[in-house]
């Protein structure tokens, strides 16, 4: 029988993992058919958590592209938690390997934006009472914000993906700072200037008010219009 | 253990018939536009929504408040020597507490995966041989499940897709076992029964007939497909419940009376109202052995 000498739960497991990963031959026929099942509802599981949580890198690269992807990487970082959800961590980085060199650059971006709303989606949600701004304190970031900057037009490429959008006539030719935020219960995507960027750093530093970068504080209107930030008193 | 747990069941009317809620039909649901029959509960994969926040999460609590849930894990790894860490259990404990759920479940089966492929949680049911070993560690695992979680769990048979030998007991055996031992409940899938029997060349209506009817606590029907050689059933849940599970299902209730009984649908989603024809079958029967029909 196939599991002789294999008593022990723990010499098992390790045992079936190696039939999983390939690294071994069952020794019963109609176990090697349980194996094939088993490793194929796995691979079949991880590849479709990335296909529902990176849809636009999913349209961008076609079905059978992003599948061989997938495939890659689910071999490369096979799921460590069981919250699919939240799998595809480094799916920039397979992309970056699987990638003829200098080809679709952005497409490493668009994974790390997904990545991030993905993040914001299941992030905490802020408090709900209003903070009272005081340019002594710092006005805090809410926990789903976060950002992505891309020598692409990354915030621009992803909202004409989303259901519903309309195409633009031409993107904008320069790269995007996208801010990922959560208003309302949906994940937005605002695209800012670069010129931005150490603001927001700033805010994630807890810098007080009146200290922020005099040249960033322009963009504050449109980062807390996002709902970047959490609630304040006169806020909005 | 039995007397620090709670029941697993609220107080009040019994459960009847549910349905296995996805994401697709979510917001459908969570908006309050479509009126469910009433009674209906719902069951989720308690993974999907152990995370910090956000409106996923958000509109689970909301259809908490109108219909019983039913937390259904998939991360326990409850047969492993690699059990889920302290932080999934505290996770699924926050959710637990949050959800006040009518039922817990997980599955009889592990997944966590050490050397040599690395940190690896397969999302699949992994079998294993049901030794005198195994089901120590398992009572351990499930005893250290329902103290940190607070609750009564139940623990689903899985799908076999071929014998793995080595086992000391059957899997009705162990599970009365299991049961006995911890205070734990049985989820049974007749389904999986079907499918099982099916590739392992048993008789489905015996396997039925040999579980434990007292520690019986949740029943899933769901459907299956043969695999492309043609030789297996595939417990791959992306079509309606075949007439043989719905015939085990009808089998096994004569035997329990009257269990909540859940319509298990993951894939290949059809309209909502499709699976609430399907409830409503399921409401047929618990109702035919409620009424000693």
């Amino acid at each position: 029988m196939a599991v002789e000498g294999l008593s022990s739960p723990a010499r098992f497991e390790a045992w079936f993992a190696r039939l999983l990963a390939g690294d071994a031959v069952p020794l019963a026929p109609g176990l090697a058919r349980a194996v094939a099942v088993h490793a194929n509802n796995a691979m079949a599981a991880a590849t479709a958590a990335l296909a529902s949580n990176f849809p636009v890198l999913l349209a961008l690269m076609g079905e059978a592209a992003f599948a061989d992807l997938a495939q890659r990487h689910a071999r490369r970082c096979p799921p460590a938690d069981p919250r699919l959800c939240l799998y595809g961590r480094g799916l920039d980085e397979t992309l970056v390997q699987a990638l003829p060199a200098g080809d679709w650059p952005w497409l490493p971006d668009m994974a790390r934006l997904e990545q991030a709303v993905v993040g914001a989606l299941f992030a905490a949600d802020p408090p709900r009472r209003p903070r009272r701004l005081d340019p002594a304190r710092c006005w805090p970031l809410a926990p789903a914000t976060r950002w992505v900057w891309s020598a692409a037009p990354i915030a621009s490429l992803w909202q004409a993906h989303q259901p519903g959008a309309a195409w633009p006539d031409e993107f904008p030719a320069a790269g995007e700072l996208a801010l990922i935020s959560r208003r309302d219960g949906q994940c937005l995507i605002t695209a800012l200037p670069a010129a931005a960027l150490p603001l927001l750093e700033a805010l994630k530093r807890r810098t007080p008010l009146a200290q922020l970068p005099a040249d960033g504080l322009p963009h504050l209107p449109a980062i807390a219009a996002a709902g970047a930030l959490v609630p304040a008193v006169g806020d909005g | 253990m039995h007397g620090s747990l709670r029941a697993g069941l609220r107080p009040g009317r019994p459960l009847g018939a549910g349905i296995g809620l996805r994401m697709a039909h979510l917001a459908e649901l969570a908006s309050g536009s479509v009126t469910l029959p009433d009674g209906l509960w719902l069951e989720v994969h308690a993974e999907n929504f152990m995370v910090a926040g956000g409106p996923r999460r958000a509109a689970l609590l909301a259809l908490a408040e109108r219909h019983p849930i039913s937390l259904h894990g998939v991360g326990l790894a409850l047969a492993g020597t690699r059990m889920a860490p302290a932080r999934h259990l505290k996770a699924l404990r926050q959710l637990c507490d949050a959800v006040q759920p009518a039922l817990l479940s997980d599955h009889l089966a592990w997944q966590l995966v050490g050397q040599p492929v690395g940190s690896w949680h397969v999302p699949d049911f992994l079998p294993f041989p049901r030794t005198a070993k195994a089901l120590a560690l398992i009572i351990g695992n499930v005893n250290r499940a329902q103290d940190a979680l607070g609750r009564r769990l139940l623990i689903e048979n899985p799908s076999h897709y071929g014998d793995v030998g080595g086992h000391a007991m059957a899997e009705h055996e162990f599970l009365a076992e299991l049961a006995l031992a911890t205070g734990c409940g049985l989820l049974v899938d007749c389904n999986n029964i079907h499918v099982s029997a099916h590739n392992l060349g048993l008789d489905s209506g015996w396997l039925v007939d040999q579980l434990p009817a007292e520690a019986v606590g949740e029943i899933h029907v769901a459907g299956h497909r043969p695999d492309a050689m043609g030789q297996l059933l595939i417990d791959s849940h992306d079509a309606p419940v075949a007439a043989p599970v719905w015939a085990l299902a009808a089998r096994l209730l004569a035997r329990t009376g009257p269990r909540p009984m859940l319509v298990e649908r993951d894939a290949e989603l059809p309209p909502l109202a499709d699976l609430l024809a399907e409830a409503a079958q399921a409401s047929a029967l618990i109702a035919c052995v409620h009424h000693g029909g």
